[in-house]
């Protein structure tokens, strides 16, 4: 078997060693669909598979190696029977949650001026004038890659990537503003730090807000940084506070 | 019951991991050398997910409160039982009141401790296993503290296991570490693979369990660009731009935005995990699907 159509999507299956597919769009897919497909094989288990991990570029697979014929018979009824893709319901409740950020010690902020081309305070205005909703869930737990950063801003990753970054942590990575909710080494160029915990590991997502939410970036001095991480108050509360 | 003397060097509590997690960034965790840990549980007649000590480098100092049957494996930590010395991998009957202790490493990073019956310890998202970078699993999430109990509960009809001792493999010996090609391999043109296949590597010390760096000639990629996040899971080789490899480990990130140029399998990354700092190896293509 060398492809599987989900969702009118022809992906090429390559193997990634002995317990392990990555399905690859054949065609120029926009990431998102990618994702949303990558949610929906996720959702719906393919028998055999123990894990599904979506990103923008692929959909892996990973079995036990015993088990590769069963995940292939899996995809080829997915493949030979569109009614078996279910497709996901689609929560229209949304919420849109203030996002406070202190941007002024934030470490790579000459290398994104100079990639971008324009000044630290103009970057900002133009992150708050944008709103951000979850791209997807990956690199580690707690990590959001958010959509929503005008393309401007977009920045390469660093060659190598830092051995650790405080908690709270806010990034460009590619077309993305990524945050570190949990203190851990990373590879994007870091401009700010957020005070505000979205982070709970008793959860399945661990994370406090939904997809189908989204965010809205406001700034705030040391001071109000200072304050808000000492008090470790999470998204949700903050919103609701005032 | 088991109290901790001498913790070692980050020596922490693993089970099989967690699975079915990765979508939600929530990495496997697990022993570094599964080979290892699961001789260590079927040494003592345990059932496979049952928790082991992980010990790296250097070996903990542990006091047995009741008698108990373990079994040591994984990397030599010269263990002695009060003072004398026992063998690894074969299962061992410790009295009541007796300590567990050893050395630095002689052979091999990663040492298992293999201990029959139940262990209470809380799971976390189905496991115990110890996961720092997120503080879950084991106790509190991180690795052992001086004075913290493990309790054992003794199986009911408990007897001396019957499998016969194992020989040690010499991980000292560890030249090669065979991989499969990732699926941006191609990504490196052929004059770029030949350097991989040739050189030396080693594994740098600033490695931990989420990643090991590599050590050694350099395989940078032109035309790097923006590659796309993708998704990785243990074992799988990423490219950075520096061109050094990463080999992402047990507690390794769930995507990655760097080509995924490899893949070890969990037997050979078991004992790509026992080679020790400047100890060098050759990475070797393996062809087989």
């Amino acid at each position: 078997m060398k492809s599987v159509q989900l969702n009118n999507l022809v992906f090429e299956i390559h193997p990634f060693g002995p317990a392990a597919f990555s399905l690859q769009p054949k065609s120029t897919t926009a990431s998102q669909d990618l994702l949303r497909i990558g949610e929906q094989l996720f959702k719906q288990k393919i028998k055999g598979a123990h894990d599904v991990i979506s990103s923008e570029k692929d959909i892996v697979i990973r079995f036990n190696s015993k088990d590769k014929a069963l995940v292939i018979q899996a995809l080829e009824q997915l493949s030979s029977d569109s009614s078996k893709f279910k497709s996901l319901q689609t929560n229209s409740e949304t919420t849109i949650y203030k996002f406070p950020i202190y941007f002024d010690e934030g470490l790579d902020w000459s290398l994104v001026e100079k990639h971008t081309l324009q000044s630290k305070s103009a970057i900002v205005q133009q992150l708050k004038a944008s709103s951000f909703k979850i791209a997807m869930y990956g690199f580690m737990p707690g990590f959001l890659y958010l959509n929503g950063l005008p393309e401007t801003l977009h920045c390469p990753r660093k060659s190598d990537p830092r051995q650790n970054l405080p908690a709270g942590s806010i990034g460009i990575g590619g077309p993305y503003l990524g945050c570190y909710n949990l203190s851990s080494p990373g590879g994007w160029q870091i401009i700010g730090q957020t005070p505000i915990v979205l982070f709970d590991k008793n959860k399945v997502p661990p994370i406090l807000f939904s997809v189908e939410d989204s965010l809205k970036i406001e700034t705030i001095d040391k001071n109000q940084f200072e304050q808000l991480q000492k008090s470790k108050i999470d998204l949700i509360t903050y919103n609701t506070n005032d | 019951m088991i109290e901790i003397i001498k913790p070692g060097l980050l020596t922490s509590i693993q089970d099989e991991g967690r699975s079915g997690l990765a979508y939600y960034a929530i990495p496997p965790s697990g022993p570094l050398d599964k080979t290892a840990a699961a001789l260590a549980n079927a040494l003592v007649a345990n059932s496979k997910e049952t928790s082991v000590l992980e010990c790296n480098f250097s070996a903990p100092t542990i006091h047995f409160s009741e008698s108990a049957i373990i079994s040591l494996t994984g990397a030599e930590m010269n263990w002695t039982i009060d003072g004398e010395k026992i063998p690894r991998n074969k299962a061992i009957e410790v009295n009541a009141n007796s300590l567990l202790s050893g050395s630095f490493t002689t052979n091999g990073v990663r040492a298992y401790i293999a201990i029959q019956g139940k262990w209470r310890i809380e799971k976390i998202l189905g496991s115990t296993a110890t996961y720092a970078y997120a503080q879950f699993g084991g106790i509190h999430g991180k690795s052992l503290k001086k004075g913290e109990q493990i309790k054992i509960e003794k199986a009911m009809n408990a007897s001396f296991p019957k499998l016969n001792s194992e020989q040690p493999i010499d991980y000292n010996a560890i030249d090669q570490i065979y991989f499969h090609k990732g699926p941006e391999w191609n990504l490196l043109k052929d004059s770029k693979q030949e350097i991989l296949l040739k050189s030396k590597y080693s594994i740098s010390p600033s490695s931990n369990r989420m990643g090991a760096k590599l050590m050694g000639e350099p395989v940078p990629l032109l035309d790097f660009g923006q590659i796309p996040s993708s998704g990785v899971f243990p074992g799988v080789i990423q490219l950075p731009p520096n061109g050094l490899p990463i080999v992402l480990l047990q507690d390794g990130p769930t995507t990655g935005g760097y080509p995924r140029i490899g893949v070890i399998d969990d037997i050979e990354l078991g004992k790509f995990n026992q080679i020790r700092p400047g100890q060098q190896f050759l990475l070797m293509l393996n062809n087989e699907i």
